[in-house]
């Protein structure tokens, strides 16, 4: 009976799978006054704020398309195990976010729309910056864009540069401080509790009371592995560059700041300071860089606590400026409805990938525009810098790396991004934390694993 | 075999027939609820650890002990992941039990305002994740935070806890030990069935608390200790959101617990046979830490219905 | 020592591990009490400068609270009495009966706890999902009333066993039927046990946010624990919103908690009366 009863339960169970596969739903449409409504379904994440600006523009799109219905589903937590267990049942939303790391298995595994019609009709959507665009290696399809860019910049303290008399960083690009002068300034800001500098006789490296800059080693260290010549992966997503003399190089710099010259703090001591607008109010910190979107609750540090905020361009470690695109795109996915119904799809993703119609994301500061004419245009370009408080270090700052020093992370291109970070993320920590140099971890822990799992697919550059 | 043997001698009488009648009746909800609702999709789980399943292809195929010979042989994060979460499991399970029990012996204490005692003690395990969470990386600080001042004060030297290789699994075990207020509620409904008669019995005897600890309560909560311990491991192997949400497997992978290997095959690279396979290891590990605690039972548990 | 002096002795740990505990819920609730960035001030305060009561207002506001605490109520009365009512009768099947088979079928109830969920959830969602019950509370409340889950049907299991034998024996000596048995001289035994398996359930079922986002499409289904994650952004949280709901969310449990632990007093059992 026994094993009637697992022979029994194991064949349901298959069936229960073999059916999951084949669950064909057709297009949601129904009849309206005015003809045929196709119904879509959006979802996305965000804060309260982000809900109401997404609200409002699915609003007043509905409002502007009689024959288009969209409804709209907030996911605040857990978002791609929802989108799995839909997947499996194919019931997905039409149009949503998506998690940036997760876009190269599902726009290869067939799950995305290709949003590169948009593009090529030429018109405002052609204008969207390149490195806002999903597009893997190997293919000319763009599986998303981001809905808005998120980059990194140089946040500083204007009362606490005064108060030690150091010149303020620059706000043009072209005028970025080298490495060293970034150093020299960092050393300058720092300040132990007996109010000693890190070249000072007696400093005390154990009670620094203020940083000279945040750290940055859990996402914005990049920019300066890519300022530096190296990186992660090359842009064109053909050659793992992590071994590559420069990419050691700039990790090496970077641990020094912590290890060497005291003046960023390590993981453990920043660990108890999540936000750039309280580490500066509290004087922990003198400089950030840190995300644009971090000019939300910055704004309202400036705005209700004084704190005087200066934006400037990010330094240069090697030979030029680059700051990083992390911006979350949005997406078509492949359903019935989308499928039948792609015009209109796309017409909708057009819609809210209009910087027109995330007027509340941007005045707040936690969006930037992912559109050029949204930088070049002189009125688009006020329209929502003015609100930030500080439109002129906006326009300089902020609009130029965007326009001419922006770049995509490897989850936008490469598509072993996930795998490759799984291996290398370990192995840096040993490089944050102190234990091992550079050269050490990529040399013994990160290289090895990487060559055992990507083989001949990618070239290595050593 | 033994079974066969009782088989032959056994003598149905009415109330076996009426036992056996009853027994299913009364255990209908668990087999039935078993049989739709977990079973199903545990064996749907186990068949896929042997496709290349995934929600994005939905067109599965057969792929033998593919899946399994690459944990064993190609997985370069399976050993460590393993080891992590052996050390943590025991460590943890034994740990909270002791805690939990020492609590719920405060908490049975006969004292005044106890109701207040017994709710603050529950705390802990009431106050949300999201907001201990934040406490808690205040207090593992290496610089500022409570638990080195604690060390400062008794000269010891201070240490990095989750922020180091070394000491992230302990500091993990500390924030277990912290939240054992469940388990020790469990043993404080135990504590409720320790025959007062017994007790006395021990007093006359002119024995002391220990006494009574060793020869009275602990045998009488034995079968409670046994479920807590179960429970534990069976809890603790399978530890995710500790690590999820602390220290997401790092630094260095010295959090990187098993769970957490399958969370990521599973939703991050859309492996789901290749996490299904992850699982189903993990479930035979378990299954043979449990099947050996069970055939110890004999000697150390003592139920009131086999005597 | 004396009696008293032991007794006075006992208040030296209480107070301690009391301090201890109560540490996170004051975080919390001055935490609630703040703005944004005060949360995070270092050295870190106990006092908020300013108490925001606003907080509380506020995140009624952004959340449709009625709605989300009807629909948890919906979803926890109907789960804790059927898990409590179900694992008490399963329990005491394993614990007390003889039936068939009874070992394979109490081996399979622990071993379903053995696998890890992120495999069986894609599997039992296509269940839910083929039966039609997707985006309805089914899938939320069903299981409870059968067993309600491994963990519950073994903890009621252990406490039927550690009930002395005599009682089941002289109680069918003086002709009660097994159903009599349980109900009159097994249930008021295992209260304690009920009452940890209850309020497991409801502390369960009250924070789980994860089953209702994964089957509940409509945001107007959506319960309390799911929806006050909405103040949790992707780039920044409004911690003092999310901090002031965490805090509703608690409250209930304590107090739930506060007069449920009553109810474990020793002596209230009939085992202390009975030969051993």
């Amino acid at each position: 009976m026994k094993r009637k009863l697992i022979a029994i339960i194991a064949l349901l169970s298959m069936m229960l799978f073999a059916l999951g596969a084949c669950g064909q739903k057709g297009p949601h449409v129904t009849e309206g006054k005015n003809g045929q409504i196709v119904h879509f379904k959006f979802t996305y994440w965000g804060t309260p704020l982000e809900k109401q600006s997404i609200e409002s523009a699915i609003h007043s799109f509905n409002k502007s398309h009689p024959n288009i219905r969209v409804t709209s589903q907030q996911i605040s937590t857990n978002y791609i195990e929802k989108m799995s267990t839909l997947a499996s049942t194919d019931d997905l939303p039409d149009v949503g976010y998506m998690p940036e790391v997760n876009m190269a298995d599902w726009g290869r595994g067939g799950k995305l729309l290709d949003l590169s019609s948009l593009y090529k009709k030429g018109g405002a959507f052609a204008t969207k910056l390149p490195a806002s665009q999903f597009k893997f290696s190997g293919s000319s399809k763009i599986f998303g864009s981001s809905a808005s860019v998120a980059s990194f910049v140089l946040y500083y303290n204007k009362t606490y540069f005064a108060k030690e008399h150091v010149a303020l960083p620059p706000h043009d690009p072209s005028k970025a401080w080298t490495w060293d002068e970034f150093i020299k300034v960092c050393q300058q800001l720092t300040v132990d509790r007996n109010g000693k500098h890190p070249n000072e006789k007696g400093f005390d490296a154990n009670n620094i009371q203020t940083y000279g800059v945040g750290n940055f080693t859990s996402l914005a260290y990049e920019c300066f592995l890519k300022s530096n010549g190296g990186g992660l992966v090359s842009q064109d997503g053909k050659t793992i560059q992590i071994g590559s003399p420069a990419t050691i190089d700039a990790l090496q710099k970077i641990q020094d700041l912590m290890y060497k010259y005291h003046v960023m703090p390590t993981p453990s001591q920043a660990s108890t300071v999540p936000q750039t607008d309280t580490a500066m109010l509290t004087n922990r910190i003198a400089m950030s860089i840190d995300g644009s979107w971090s000019f939300q609750t910055l704004g309202n540090a400036i705005k209700q606590q004084h704190l005087k905020v200066g934006v400037g361009v990010l330094p240069k470690m090697g030979n030029k400026l680059v700051t990083m695109n992390y911006g979350v795109p949005i997406v078509a996915f492949r359903t019935a409805t989308t499928t039948k119904y792609r015009k209109q799809a796309l017409e909708f993703v057009k819609f809210l990938m209009d910087p027109q119609n995330q007027t509340p994301m941007l005045a707040s500061g936690l969006w930037q525009p992912n559109q050029l004419d949204w930088y070049t245009n002189k009125k688009k370009l006020s329209s929502w810098a003015e609100k930030s408080g500080l439109p002129d270090h906006i326009e300089s700052s902020f609009a130029q790396q965007n326009l001419h020093y922006l770049v995509q992370t490897p989850a936008f291109f490469f598509k072993d991004t996930n795998k490759l970070t799984d291996i290398i993320n370990p192995a840096l920590d040993e490089i944050w934390t102190g234990k091992k140099t550079a050269k050490q971890a990529v040399k013994d822990d990160i290289m090895p694993p990487v060559k055992m799992t990507f083989g001949t697919e990618y070239k290595y550059a050593q | 075999m033994s079974l066969h043997r009782n088989k032959q001698k056994r003598v149905w009488t009415a109330d076996d027939k009426n036992q056996n009648l009853m027994g299913y009746l009364f255990a209908s909800p668990a087999i039935l609820g078993l049989v739709i609702f977990t079973i199903l999709p545990m064996i749907a789980s186990l068949f896929l650890s042997f496709t290349d399943y995934s929600v994005l292809n939905l067109h599965l195929h057969w792929v033998g002990t593919q899946n399994y010979t690459h944990i064993f042989f190609n997985d370069i994060f399976f050993r460590k992941s393993l080891l992590v979460t052996f050390t943590y499991a025991i460590g943890s399970t034994a740990a909270t039990l002791v805690a939990a029990l020492i609590l719920a012996l405060l908490m049975n204490a006969k004292v005044r305002g106890q109701s207040i005692f017994r709710t603050l003690f529950y705390l802990p395990v009431i106050v949300p994740a999201i907001a201990s969470n934040i406490l808690w990386m205040w207090l593992f600080n290496p610089d500022f935070g409570l638990l080195n001042a604690i060390l400062r004060f008794f000269g010891l030297p201070k240490s990095n806890w989750v922020f180091d290789e070394k000491t992230a699994i302990p500091s993990l075990i500390l924030m277990a030990v912290w939240a054992c207020g469940g388990t020790a509620l469990i043993f404080l409904a135990g504590l409720q069935d320790v025959p007062e008669t017994l007790l006395e019995d021990v007093e006359v005897e002119g024995g002391n608390w220990w006494d009574k600890f060793v020869h009275v309560i602990i045998p009488s909560i034995s079968p409670i200790i046994f479920f807590n311990l179960i429970m534990g491991l069976i809890g603790s192997f399978q530890t995710f959101t500790q690590a999820y949400v602390m220290t997401n497997g790092g630094p260095n992978n010295a959090t990187l617990f098993y769970s957490l290997l399958i969370y990521r095959e599973a939703f991050q690279d859309n492996q789901m046979g290749y996490a299904s396979a992850l699982a189903w290891i993990l479930f035979v590990i378990i299954g043979i830490f449990t099947l050996f605690i069970f055939r110890t039972a004999k000697s150390w548990v003592f139920y009131g219905s086999d005597k | 020592m004396s009696k008293k002096k032991i007794k006075m002795m006992t208040y030296i740990p209480l107070v301690f591990i009391g301090i201890i505990s109560i540490v996170p819920f004051l975080w919390l609730v001055r935490s609630a009490l703040m703005n944004n960035t005060e949360i995070f001030e270092f050295p870190p305060k106990m006092i908020p400068t300013k108490w925001l009561w606003s907080n509380f207002s506020e995140v009624f506001k952004v959340i449709d609270f009625k709605t989300y605490l009807l629909n948890t109520f919906i979803i926890i009365v109907p789960v804790i009495i059927g898990t409590v009512v179900t694992s008490c009768m399963c329990g005491y099947a394993f614990a007390r009966l003889n039936f068939k088979y009874k070992n394979f079928w109490f081996a399979i109830v622990i071993a379903t706890m053995m696998l890890p969920s992120a495999v069986t959830l894609i599997p039992t969602f296509i269940m839910w999902s083929k039966l039609g019950a997707v985006n309805t509370f089914w899938p939320l409340i069903l299981p409870a009333f059968f067993g309600g889950g491994g963990f519950n049907i073994f903890l009621m299991r252990q406490f039927f066993t550690a009930i002395p034998e005599e009682l089941d024996e002289a109680a069918i000596l003086d002709g009660a039927t097994r159903f009599q048995i349980f109900w009159k001289i097994m249930l008021p035994l295992v209260k304690p046990a009920m009452l940890v398996v209850g309020f497991f359930t409801f502390m369960n079922t009250w924070n789980d946010f994860f089953n209702p986002l994964i089957y509940l499409n409509d945001p107007k289904k959506q319960t309390l624990a799911l929806g006050l994650l909405q103040l949790q952004g992707s780039y920044s949280s409004e911690w003092n919103l999310l901090m002031a709901a965490s805090t509703l969310m608690t409250i209930p449990a304590v107090i739930i908690f506060f007069f449920g632990q009553k109810y474990f007093i020793q002596g209230i059992s009939l085992t202390s009366g009975s030969k051993s």
